[in-house]
C-alpha cells in the first residue's frame, strides 16, 4: 500500500539540455517594381516602368522620332494589309530623306521615305459624305460610341482586318487641321480591346477639340457606356499640333495592383515660351507627356476582342496613323545596391525569386551581383526555376540585375523580386547542468490561449557549492521533466521548457546559497524575434488563381514563414496545410509585413482570426520542443476525467493508482466555478477597399453582427436576463481589417470575432494530481505528457476544454497541479 | 497587483478590445498601420452594400441565427 499520491514520479531539472540556437537570422529583401531603380547607381537599358504594372521592354514608338524615321518601325505601322481604310482616304508618307540637300547624310537605320499617314481627299464638287469616305456597313453593324451626341457626323473611316488582342498596345498619331481658336466637338474616336469592366472589354476613346477625351466601354447589350473623361491636351493646342497617343491596355495579368488597367500616354509639343533674354522671340519647349490610368477591378466578365476601328468627324481632314507597339528584343535592369542586415555564411544559400508575366517567347532572368566585386555570386542550384547562390562571408552588399527578353512584339513584365535565405541554426555549445539534486520545489504557470503566459520558478538549494555556475551566466535553457515509470527512467514527461532569465542567488549562513530560477516558456525565443524585413504575404509566387492572378499566401504558409523568420525550421514546427488564404487584393502593398513587427503576436493572431486555431509550444514533441498550430479541442477527444467522488470501497482516496487510467480526484474544496461574461455583444467589422478592389471607387465595407440574447435588440425584449450571454447593455467590438476589404472579408472577420468574443463562458478551476496522459489522436506524441491548454476533460460529468494547467509541488510523491477549464 | 489595479487593467483591456486593437505590438502590416491611422478617412468613404449574414427579423423562428456561409461553415 502506498501513501503517495503520484508514486513512481521523479522530477528532473535540466539546465542547458540539448538545444538548437539561432546563429544567423533569415534574410528576405522584397522589392516591388515601384521600389526599384530609384537610386543614382541603378539603371536600365530598353526598359520602362509602366504605371500600375511593372518593368517592361520599352516600345520604340514612345519616342516619336523612332516612328517617324527608322526603317524598322515601318513594320509596326498599320497599312493596307492590316487596316481597311475608306477609299477616299489617301496614304502619303510624312518623311523622306532630303537627299537633294548637299552635305546631309543619314544613319543606316533611317528609311529613305516612310511614316505613312492617311488623310481624306475631297475632290472639287465632291460631297463630304460621299460613300468613299465612310465604311457604312461597318458603322451600321458596330455603331459609333459618340452616336447621338455629335455636333457633326462621325464617320467610320478604318477598321482592322483582324480581331485585336485584349492586351494589344497601340500608338495613334493624328493632326487636327484648324486654328487655335477652334474647339470642335469630338474629332476622332479610336476603338480597341482591353480588360472587361462593365461589359465586353470593347473600348473607345473619343478625342474632343476642347482637349478632353471621353472613354467608353460597350456593355453586354452592345450599348456604349461612358467610363471616364480625361484631359489629353490643353484646349488651345488641339489644332495643328501632332498628337502621339499611346494606348496600353493590360488585362488581369498578375500585376501588382491585381487589376486590369488601361494606360493612356498623351504626348504633344508644348507651347513655345516667350524668351526672357530676347523679348518678342519665342523658344520651343521640350515635348510634354501626360499619363492617365483607368484601373479595372477583378470582375467575372471576360473580354470579347474586336478589330480596332477609327471614326473621324466628317468636316475635318485629320491626318492619322496607327501602329502597333514594337519593342526591342532585349533589355536589362540594374537595381539599387542594398545590404543584408547580417553577415551570411555559406551555411544556407540565397534564393533569388521574382514574379513576372512572361508571354510566349518572352523571359526574365535575375542575377545576384556582389556589389564589391561586380561579379555574380556562385550559383549552387535552382529551386522552382529560381537560382540559388552561395553567400561569401563577409560580403553582404549586393544588387540584382534582370535581363528581359522579348519577341519584338511581346514583352515580359517584371513585377517584384525577393531575395531570401533561411535562418541558420546550430546545436547549442552550452554545457548541460543537472541541478535536480538541489531542487526543493517548483511552480509552473502553464500556457493558456496566450502562450506568453507560460513561466516557471524553480528553487535550488546549493549546500555543497556545486552550482556556482548559476551565478556566472544570465540565461539558461531550462527543461523540467518528470519520470513516470519506475522501471524505465528514460520515460519522462516534460512539464516545462523555457529560458531561465533571472537566476537569483540568496546567500545564507555557512556559505550556503539558494537559487531562485525564474523561467519564461518557449515563447520568449519567439517573442524576441522581430521581423527584420519587408515581406509581402499578398503575393504567393508559386500560386495563381483561375483568373491568372497571383494568390495571397495560404494562412498556414504564412505561419510557416513567420516562424521561419523567427528561426524555427520545419523540424520544430507542426502546422497543418490548410487551403484558407489571407485576404488581400487590389494593392501593390498587398500584405506587406512591417519591419520590426512582432512575429509572435502576428502568428497568434493569424492562427486565431483566420483559422480559429491555437498556437501551442509543445515541449513533449521533438528534440527541442515543437511549435504546433492546433484546432480547438472538442468533446470528441476527452483525454481525462476529474471527479469529486472517491475511487470506491477499499481504495485509498488520495492515491492516483486507485482511479482508472487518465482519471483523478479533485482536491477537496478546490473546485470553483464562475461565469466569464462575453467580451462584447456586437461586432462591427469594417475596412476600406481602394479603387481597384472597390469596383472603381474607394469603398467602405462594413458588417454588423449581434448577440440578441445578451441585450434587448431591435426594440424587443430579446435578451435572456438569466442566460450566460447576458450583459443587459450593448457593448460593441470594432474590428478593422488590415488588408483590402470586401464583403466576404468583413463578414468572415465579424463571424470569427463574434464566435470568439460574444458568448459568456462558464469556467471551472480545480486542484488535482498532475495527470499524465497519452493522446492517441496525436501522431507526433511518443510518450505520456501532462495535460495542457486545449485538452478536453470531464469535470465530473461536464465536458470542458482546458484553459491552463499549472503544476506546483515540492515533493514528487505528491505532484499536484491547478487546472482551469471552460465548459464546452 | 491589488484588486482595483486588476480591475483597471481589465477595463483597459476591454477598451482596447472594443477598439479592435491588440495588447502587444501595434506593428504588423504596413497597410494595417496605415488603415488604423486613417480610420476617420475610411469611415467617410462611400459604403458598399454588404449582405447581412444573420437573421435579424424579430419574431422569425431563426432570429439571431447566422445564415449559411460557404467559406465559413463548409459543406
Amino acid at each position: 500500500m502506498t501513501y503517495e499520491t503520484t508514486p513512481g514520479r521523479k522530477t528532473h531539472v535540466r539546465l542547458n539540455p540539448p538545444d538548437a540556437v539561432l546563429l544567423e537570422p533569415i534574410v528576405a529583401q522584397e522589392r516591388t517594381a515601384f521600389d526599384m531603380l530609384r537610386g543614382a547607381g541603378s539603371g536600365e537599358t530598353n526598359a520602362w516602368l509602366m504605371p500600375e504594372t511593372g518593368w517592361r521592354l520599352e516600345p520604340f514608338q514612345r519616342r516619336a522620332s523612332s516612328l517617324s524615321e527608322l526603317a524598322t518601325l515601318s513594320a509596326a505601322v498599320l497599312g493596307p494589309a492590316d487596316l481597311t481604310v475608306a477609299s477616299g482616304f489617301v496614304a502619303s508618307p510624312a518623311f523622306r530623306q532630303e537627299t537633294d540637300l548637299t552635305g546631309v547624310s543619314y544613319g543606316a537605320g533611317v528609311s529613305a521615305s516612310g511614316d505613312l499617314f492617311y488623310q481624306k481627299q475631297v475632290g472639287a464638287g465632291q460631297s463630304w459624305s460621299d460613300p468613299a469616305f465612310v465604311l457604312t456597313a461597318d458603322q451600321a453593324s458596330y455603331p459609333s460610341a459618340t452616336a447621338g451626341s455629335e455636333n457633326a457626323p462621325m464617320d467610320r473611316v478604318a477598321v482592322g482586318n483582324a480581331v485585336a488582342a485584349a492586351d494589344g498596345e497601340w500608338f495613334l498619331r493624328f493632326t487636327v487641321p484648324g486654328g487655335r481658336m477652334q474647339a470642335p466637338d469630338h474629332v476622332l474616336t479610336f476603338y480597341f480591346t482591353g480588360p472587361a469592366y462593365l461589359g465586353l472589354g470593347q473600348w473607345a476613346i473619343a478625342f474632343g477639340g476642347d482637349g478632353y477625351a471621353d472613354v467608353f466601354e460597350r456593355d453586354l447589350g452592345g450599348e456604349w457606356q461612358t467610363v471616364d473623361r480625361l484631359v489629353y491636351c490643353p484646349a488651345h493646342q488641339v489644332g495643328r499640333v501632332p498628337h502621339l497617343i499611346h494606348i496600353a491596355p493590360q488585362p488581369l495579368v498578375n500585376n501588382p495592383k491585381l487589376s486590369g488597367i488601361i494606360l493612356f500616354e498623351f504626348t504633344l509639343a508644348r507651347e513655345p515660351a516667350r524668351s526672357a533674354s530676347a523679348p518678342g522671340r519665342f523658344v520651343p519647349q521640350a515635348a510634354e507627356s501626360k499619363q492617365a490610368v483607368i484601373s479595372i477591378p477583378v470582375t467575372s466578365l471576360s473580354s470579347h476582342p474586336a478589330p480596332i476601328r477609327l471614326d473621324i468627324r466628317r468636316d475635318i481632314r485629320i491626318q492619322f496613323q496607327v501602329s502597333t507597339s514594337m519593342l526591342p528584343t532585349s533589355g536589362s535592369l540594374t537595381d539599387d545596391t542594398f545590404s543584408v542586415s547580417f553577415y551570411p555564411t555559406t551555411a544556407e544559400p540565397y534564393i533569388l525569386s521574382w514574379s513576372a508575366a512572361t508571354p510566349a517567347g518572352c523571359g526574365v532572368t535575375g542575377h545576384l551581383i556582389d556589389a564589391g566585386t561586380g561579379l555574380e555570386l556562385t550559383i549552387t542550384g535552382s529551386l522552382g526555376g529560381f537560382p540559388m547562390y552561395a553567400p561569401a562571408y563577409p560580403a553582404r552588399t549586393y544588387f540584382v540585375r534582370f535581363d528581359l527578353t522579348g519577341t519584338g512584339w511581346a514583352t515580359p513584365t517584371l513585377i517584384s523580386y525577393r531575395l531570401q535565405r533561411d535562418a541558420v541554426l546550430a546545436a547549442s555549445r552550452a554545457t548541460e547542468l543537472d541541478v535536480e539534486g538541489g531542487t526543493t520545489s517548483l511552480g509552473i504557470t502553464g500556457a493558456d490561449e496566450d502562450p506568453s503566459h507560460e513561466s516557471a520558478t524553480v528553487y535550488v538549494e546549493d549546500r555543497a557549492g556545486a552550482f556556482a555556475v548559476l551565478g556566472g551566466t544570465g540565461e539558461f535553457t531550462l527543461q523540467v521533466e518528470t519520470e513516470y515509470d519506475p522501471t524505465d527512467a528514460s520515460k519522462r514527461a516534460v512539464l516545462h521548457r523555457g529560458s531561465v532569465v533571472r537566476p537569483e542567488a540568496v546567500y545564507k549562513l555557512s556559505g550556503r546559497v539558494s537559487y531562485r530560477l525564474s523561467s519564461v516558456g518557449m515563447w520568449q525565443r519567439l517573442a524576441e524575434a522581430l521581423s527584420p524585413i519587408r515581406f509581402n504575404f499578398g503575393l504567393d509566387y508559386g500560386a495563381t488563381g483561375l483568373d491568372g492572378l497571383p494568390l495571397p499566401f495560404k494562412v498556414t504558409d504564412a505561419l510557416r514563414t513567420l516562424f521561419g523568420l523567427a528561426g524555427y525550421g520545419p523540424g520544430s514546427l507542426d502546422i497543418p496545410n490548410l487551403p484558407i488564404r489571407l485576404f488581400a487584393s487590389g494593392d501593390a502593398d498587398g500584405l506587406l509585413l512591417e519591419p520590426q513587427a512582432s512575429l509572435a503576436d502576428l502568428i497568434v493572431r493569424y492562427a486565431r482570426d483566420y483559422l480559429g486555431y491555437l498556437v501551442i509550444a509543445d515541449a513533449n514533441v521533438g528534440t527541442h520542443g515543437t511549435w504546433r498550430v492546433l484546432p480547438l479541442g472538442t468533446n470528441a477527444n476527452i483525454l481525462a476525467a476529474f471527479q469529486s467522488a472517491g475511487p470506491g470501497a477499499g481504495k485509498l482516496v488520495h492515491a492516483l493508482p486507485s482511479y482508472p487510467t487518465h482519471t483523478a480526484f479533485m482536491r477537496r474544496r478546490s473546485h470553483r466555478t464562475w461565469v466569464k461574461p462575453p467580451e462584447g455583444n456586437v461586432v462591427i467589422a469594417f475596412g476600406a477597399a481602394n479603387a481597384a478592389a472597390g469596383g472603381g471607387t474607394p469603398k467602405l465595407y462594413k458588417q454588423v453582427v449581434v448577440n440578441p440574447l445578451s441585450f434587448d435588440f431591435g426594440g424587443a425584449e430579446t435578451a435572456d436576463p438569466a442566460g450566460i450571454d447576458y450583459l443587459g447593455r450593448v457593448r460593441p467590438i470594432y474590428q478593422y481589417l488590415p488588408a483590402q476589404a470586401s464583403a466576404e472579408a468583413v463578414s468572415w472577420v465579424a463571424r470569427r470575432v463574434y464566435d470568439l468574443s460574444c458568448h459568456g463562458k462558464r469556467l471551472h478551476s480545480i486542484q488535482a494530481p498532475l495527470l499524465l496522459v497519452q493522446d492517441m489522436d496525436d501522431a507526433l506524441l511518443t510518450h505520456s505528457r501532462p495535460l495542457r491548454v486545449n485538452d478536453c476533460i470531464n469535470v465530473d460529468e461536464t465536458p470542458c476544454r482546458l484553459r491552463s494547467v499549472s503544476p506546483s509541488y515540492s515533493k514528487d510523491a505528491h505532484q499536484f497541479a491547478f487546472y482551469e477549464a471552460e465548459e464546452l | 497587483m491589488d484588486t482595483l489595479a486588476l480591475h483597471r487593467a481589465a477595463v483597459q483591456e476591454l477598451v482596447a478590445r472594443g477598439q479592435g486593437e491588440r495588447r502587444g505590438s501595434p506593428r504588423f502590416l504596413a497597410q494595417e498601420k496605415r488603415s488604423i491611422l486613417a480610420q476617420a478617412e475610411i469611415l467617410g468613404l462611400p459604403e458598399a452594400v454588404v449582405p447581412p449574414i444573420q437573421d435579424m427579423t424579430i419574431g422569425s423562428p431563426t432570429f439571431g441565427q447566422f445564415l449559411f456561409m460557404l467559406d465559413f461553415d463548409g459543406i
